[in-house]
């Protein structure tokens, strides 16, 4: 997949209307009416193809994350830091993964909500230093599962912007995520499962492919405010973890 | 002549004549303590004006008045026991369609991974992880979705239960009313400078 001019100018245009709506965002979020915290543990899976030779790394990975919701408007912070192996083990170099992911949720619904994303990623290990930018959008709908306790979600982000440093850079992304929410009831605590899985494509030139797979397990604690006084209660409806 | 007029306090200060005295030098004056239309006065801040007509300056005095009723014993409220009621419904097994639902569900779950994922690059054509969230979200969705029957007889029998706790309570509510009613009051006088 080639990067076209087309390709080039919807890209461009796509960081000006992030740009844009962040601005207008966070005045918004200032004000905020819930504020959350969220400690979590995933697996990342990284696996790649360069030059018909497939790569693949597997580990942990431990983070913490906060959110901010504002009316329909949430802003959700989380950095997460850990180490990957090559599978089968002594493949490739053990590695030093962490992210940093940035995005905002707009509901239009109950049930569905725009995204916007922003992540970098960055892969140290013996054979060299690696980052991911990338920024996108999408859409998120969830669903409760009998009781307003349980919901499930799944979220689709289309990532035009990718850039990858010293590398050459995939034309764009894909990423997908599904996972479920548990508030127990009277419980100020959230427990959320997620996968999320991110596809990139790179010019046929590069001979390159990459995916990046993450199942994460978080628990969270949130407080709201009503009629001017802090409230806990369960984050249910703060973004997933990363 | 000295008139004497009652001063309500609250909620706004109002007064009101009471008494008119042909006074030598002392005289005694009996208030009732009693409402035009019936019953004592409520509990709150009075007060009695005493003038001297015609009137000059300085020729009138001030008693304020508080009357409070004394603490009296009231009959406590009967609480709700949910113990006495029956469950109006009969939880039942999963229906067709909550199955059916549920793995929907599961399947919408799964459909995004299995979407964007290749095959060739994981290793899998169906991600395990994802395979994880889809069984979480179907067992989840046909657990927490268990038909219910409703049970008529027990309805009935908790609406009788519930009326016949209304009713107590407010018969409670009506003797307390009037055992509060009935409780002595006492009046505090304070003579202002």
């Amino acid at each position: 997949m080639s990067a076209s001019p087309l390709h080039a100018a919807c890209a461009k245009l796509f960081r000006v209307t992030v740009f844009v709506a962040t601005a207008l965002s966070v005045p918004a979020a200032l004000a905020a009416q819930a504020v959350s915290v969220q400690a979590l543990v995933a697996v990342p899976n990284s696996s790649a193809r360069v030059s018909g030779m497939t790569t693949r790394m597997d580990g942990v990975w431990a983070g913490l994350g906060v959110g901010i919701e504002a009316g329909r408007f949430s802003l959700t912070a989380n950095g997460t830091r850990g180490q990957v192996n090559g599978t089968p083990p002594g493949a490739v170099p053990a590695t030093s993964l962490g992210e940093l992911d940035l995005g905002g949720l707009f509901h239009l619904a109950p049930w569905l909500a725009v995204r916007a994303r922003y992540a970098a990623r960055a892969l140290s290990s013996a054979a060299g230093y690696e980052r991911w930018d990338m920024m996108g959008a999408g859409a998120r709908v969830a669903r409760d599962l009998g009781t307003p306790a349980v919901s499930t979600f799944a979220a689709l982000t289309y990532l035009p912007v990718v850039r990858l440093k010293n590398e050459t850079a995939p034309t764009f992304g894909v990423g997908g995520e599904a996972g479920a929410t548990v508030t127990p009831a009277g419980s100020p605590l959230a427990l959320t499962l997620v996968y999320r899985i991110e596809r990139f494509h790179f010019s046929d030139a590069a001979t390159r492919a990459a995916q990046f797979e993450t199942l994460s397990l978080a628990i969270g604690v949130r407080a709201h405010r009503q009629r001017g006084r802090w409230t806990l209660s369960g984050s249910k409806d703060a973004s997933p973890p990363r | 002549m000295v008139r004497l007029s009652l001063r309500l306090v609250q909620p706004r200060p109002r007064d009101s004549l009471v008494a008119t005295l042909l006074v030598d030098s002392i005289a005694t004056a009996r208030v009732p303590a009693a409402l035009s239309q019936g019953g004592a006065w409520p509990t709150g801040e009075y007060a009695i004006i005493g003038e001297v007509a015609p009137s000059e300056p300085g020729s009138s005095d001030l008693l304020q008045l508080r009357v409070e009723r004394l603490p009296v014993d009231t009959i406590p409220q009967k609480a709700l026991r949910p113990a006495i009621f029956r469950p109006e419904t009969l939880s039942g097994g999963p229906t067709r369609r909550t199955i059916l639902e549920g793995l929907g569900l599961g399947v919408l779950a799964l459909a995004v991974p299995v979407a964007l994922n290749d095959r060739s690059l994981s290793g899998h054509s169906v991600p395990p992880a994802a395979w994880a969230i889809a069984g979480s979200v179907s067992v989840t969705s046909i657990a927490l979705r268990r038909s219910s029957t409703p049970l008529p007889e027990n309805v009935r029998y908790n609406e009788v239960a519930r009326i016949q706790w209304q009713t107590e309570n407010r018969v409670i509510a009506a003797r307390n009313t009037a055992i509060l009613r009935a409780a002595p009051f006492r009046l505090r006088a304070t003579r202002e400078p």
